[in-house]
């Protein structure tokens, strides 16, 4: 699918495909698409181009039936402060066509699961911010959805209310076999929450895989050396033939080179050695752990939280 | 419809919740009849500088009728008018010109008038008493507009009288009959000289008729709560803007539109849940308005079904407008700001805060494109003309078109975010 707003291409030609019971992670900076996508893929918003299909039916804003099967738990909160949170979710509920007993049994049912049972009859105003956003997915959650869509859940969450997040989203796979997609520019959640990845960069995806596919494809992790900028062209040169090193990238902020090691430790020796040799000064080294983090800054030449 | 159903709960749930604001709008209107009826009571009274002008007509009336209306437009603040564009004016076109609300009183001379009152056989049963000089009075004119010209008329009418029982007709009965009248009779022409004015016990001679122009079915002055209540009834109801503005701009920046683009929902119950609610306020407090106007001050309401025909599209009208300005309006700043001057306005040129009836005629004409003018005319057709379903059809129909024409707006912009 392909989306623009105006001029502007978030989603650019995209695609790709979730297997039913997968936790499926969306991994991008601020502005990469991904919320876009979360609107394209629950039928708020038709794509300029392309389409979604849920299990052979097309999800359309329109699709009224595809979509009472999906879930979404928006990035910004979307939810009635003045309501308690019971009446919210009940609210929710019948506007997913639940009604009468089984809407009051399944607004208490995900109360529980989010830990607000408690809190249900106060206004949801008057929460805290982790409730809140627990609140949230409890609203997409009540007409138990086969796929939910969590945008960037804990966005300004303590780490209690995280904690409980991510208990729910493990607990809905283990126990439901939901199929969940997780938008996040954390890479720690991508990597302990998620089957599969999407690094997703300007509306693209840049490497999909799991996140040990993903991180094994780095090898030894990455070097990030502090070089004058006016000596980066160089070094680079006198990094890129050494049989250690796999790749050599320059950083973002134009005073660094990104090398891709077979081996950190291994690769660091011979760099030092290298670029003693050919006498260029060094300002600062890095080692970067084989992570999603590094995987991102690989595949894009950019930091995750840039 | 289960949907649109929720989501007028829903917001009627949030209202609750917002309690003050809703008092507010229904105080509003209230206090404006409380304040402005009492301070402004007298504001109707035609004003000193200007003269009003009254359409006569003599025709066959005879120099009698026409020396009454010379001494009528010598009245301070009158002028006759006995010929329009050159024309005469008969009865019938009196009547007409009242009936259009375009002069509040017009008179009419029966014909013979003056030949009567020189008849000879005046005072000893050959001529038909009374004299029926007709005033025929637009109902929906307040009373301290037509009264004085009233009590002008009867006074330049008993002027009439007097010379006519002065006359020589009276001269030679009084001569004839001498020194020798009986106490008893002389008595009855005392009473009779008396009952020019109107207020004697035996038949008067000349009588002012209060005619409603035909066509127009109850006579009854407005009070200042007639002109009060359904005018700011109708300012009232338009305030629903700006509560629904607020709810459809909180509901956006909440991101709850969002979440119901998401949900198996279409625009309709999206947007009918909208408007359903504030639908239903409006017809409350429409209700409250008249209920008020009749159990604290008075107001006899005539037909309740005719006024609901008006009230159904009226608050329709109001809550479109609110649906479309909230759909077009960039923030709620901006949609607010909107709202308060179109109601202001609007309610200013329907005649909600001045009567129509004293504004310049080129005002009331612009005044006749707002909604407003159409719901007061349409109460007032009921209220003081006393018309029932078959007299309100036509307002009716030009506030259902104002209704649809809003609300569709409403619904062809709407806008999740
Ligand atoms: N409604 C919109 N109108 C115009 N541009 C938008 C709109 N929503 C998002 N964008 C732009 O599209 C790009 C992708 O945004 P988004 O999908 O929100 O990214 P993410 O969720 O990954 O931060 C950004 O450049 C953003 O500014
Ligand atoms: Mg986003």
């Amino acid at each position: 699918m392909t989306h623009r707003y105006g001029d502007l291409t978030a989603v650019d030609d995209l695609s790709l495909e979730i297997a039913r019971g997968e936790v499926f992670g969306i991994l991008g900076p601020n502005g990469a698409g991904k919320s876009t996508l979360i609107s394209i893929m629950s039928g708020m918003l038709a794509p300029t181009a392309g389409a979604v299909t849920l299990g052979g039916s097309e999800v359309t804003p329109t699709a009224h039936a595809v979509k009472r099967r999906l879930g979404v738990v928006p990035q910004d909160l979307a939810l009635y402060e003045a309501l308690s949170g019971r009446e919210n979710l009940r609210f929710f509920g019948r506007v997913y066509g639940l009604s009468g007993r089984r809407l009051r049994d399944r607004a208490a049912a995900v109360l529980d699961v989010v830990g607000l049972a408690d809190r249900a009859g106060d206004a949801a105003g008057a929460y805290s911010g982790g409730m809140k956003r627990r609140l949230n997915l409890a609203a997409g959650l009540i007409h138990e959805p086969e796929l939910l869509m969590l945008d960037e859940p804990t966005v300004g969450v303590d780490p209690q209310s995280r904690a409980h997040i991510f208990d729910n989203v493990e607990r809905m796979r283990r126990e439901t076999g939901m199929t969940i997609v997780y938008t996040t520019h954390y890479m720690e959640e991508a990597e302990r929450l998620c089957d599969r990845v999407a690094i997703v960069d300007h509306g693209r995806i840049v490497a999909l895989d799991t996140p040990r596919g993903l991180i094994q494809s780095l090898g030894g992790g990455v070097i990030q050396l502090g070089v004058d900028a006016a000596q980066r062209e160089r070094a680079a040169q006198a990094l890129a033939p050494l049989r250690s090193v796999r790749g050599v990238a320059p950083g973002p902020d134009g005073q660094s080179l990104n090398v891709e090691a077979a081996s950190a430790q291994h690769t660091l020796v011979d760099v030092m050695q290298a670029l003693n040799a050919a006498s260029l000064p060094l300002a600062s080294v890095r080692i970067l752990e084989p992570n999603l983090e590094s995987v991102f800054l690989r595949f894009t030449g950019r930091s995750l939280r840039d | 419809m289960r949907a649109t159903f929720a989501i007028t709960i829903k917001e009627l749930m949030l209202l609750r919740r917002d309690l003050g604001g809703l008092i507010t709008l229904f105080l509003m209107p209230l206090m404006f009849i409380v304040v402005f009826s009492l301070a402004l009571g007298g504001l109707y009274e035609p004003d000193e500088a200007e003269s009003l002008e009254v359409p006569v007509s003599t025709a066959g009336a005879g120099e009698a009728a026409a020396r009454a209306v010379e001494r009528l437009d010598a009245v301070d603040g009158l002028t006759m008018l006995r010929q329009i564009d050159g024309q005469p004016l008969d009865p019938a076109r009196v009547a007409a010109l009242v009936a259009a609300a375009e002069y509040p009183v017009g008179i009419v001379f029966p014909e013979g008038f003056t030949a009567a009152l020189d008849d000879p056989r005046l005072l000893t049963g050959g001529v038909d008493l009374p004299l029926r000089v007709t005033a025929i009075v637009d109902p929906a004119a307040s009373a301290p507009v037509t009264a004085p010209i009233e009590a002008a008329l009867r006074g330049a009418l008993q002027q009439e009288v007097g010379r006519a029982l002065s006359s020589a007709g009276v001269e030679a009965l009084l001569a004839g009959l001498g020194a020798s009248l009986p106490a008893e009779a002389r008595q009855q022409l005392a009473a009779m000289q008396q009952a020019a004015g109107g207020d004697g016990q035996a038949p008067p001679l000349v009588t002012v008729d209060r005619q409603v122009p035909p066509g127009v079915e109850r006579e009854q002055f407005p009070s200042t709560y007639q002109q009060n209540v359904p005018s700011y009834t109708v300012l009232g109801v338009f305030f629903i803007a700006t509560v629904m503005i607020t709810s459809v701009f909180r509901e956006r920046t909440s991101g709850a539109m969002r979440r119901l683009r998401a949900a198996p929902v279409g625009r309709a119950p999206i947007v009918l849940g909208k408007l359903i609610p504030y639908y239903l306020i409006n017809l409350v407090q429409i209700v409250i308005m008249f209920a008020v106007g009749r159990l604290i001050f008075g107001l006899e309401l005539g037909s309740v079904p005719a006024l609901l025909v008006v009230s159904l599209p009226l608050a329709l009208t109001a809550t479109g407008l609110g649906m479309a300005i909230a759909n077009l309006a960039r923030s709620e700043t901006q949609g607010i700001g909107l709202a308060v001057m179109l109601v202001l306005t609007l309610a200013a040129l329907g005649g909600s805060m001045v009567p129509s009836f004293i504004m310049p005629e080129a005002m009331q004409l612009i005044g006749r494109v707002t909604p407003h003018a159409w719901a007061i005319q349409g109460f007032q057709d009921v209220l003081v003309r006393g018309q029932g379903l078959g007299g309100v059809w036509l307002e009716a129909g030009v506030l259902s078109i104002y209704a649809v024409v809003f609300t569709a707006v409403g619904v062809w912009r709407f806008r999740f975010e």
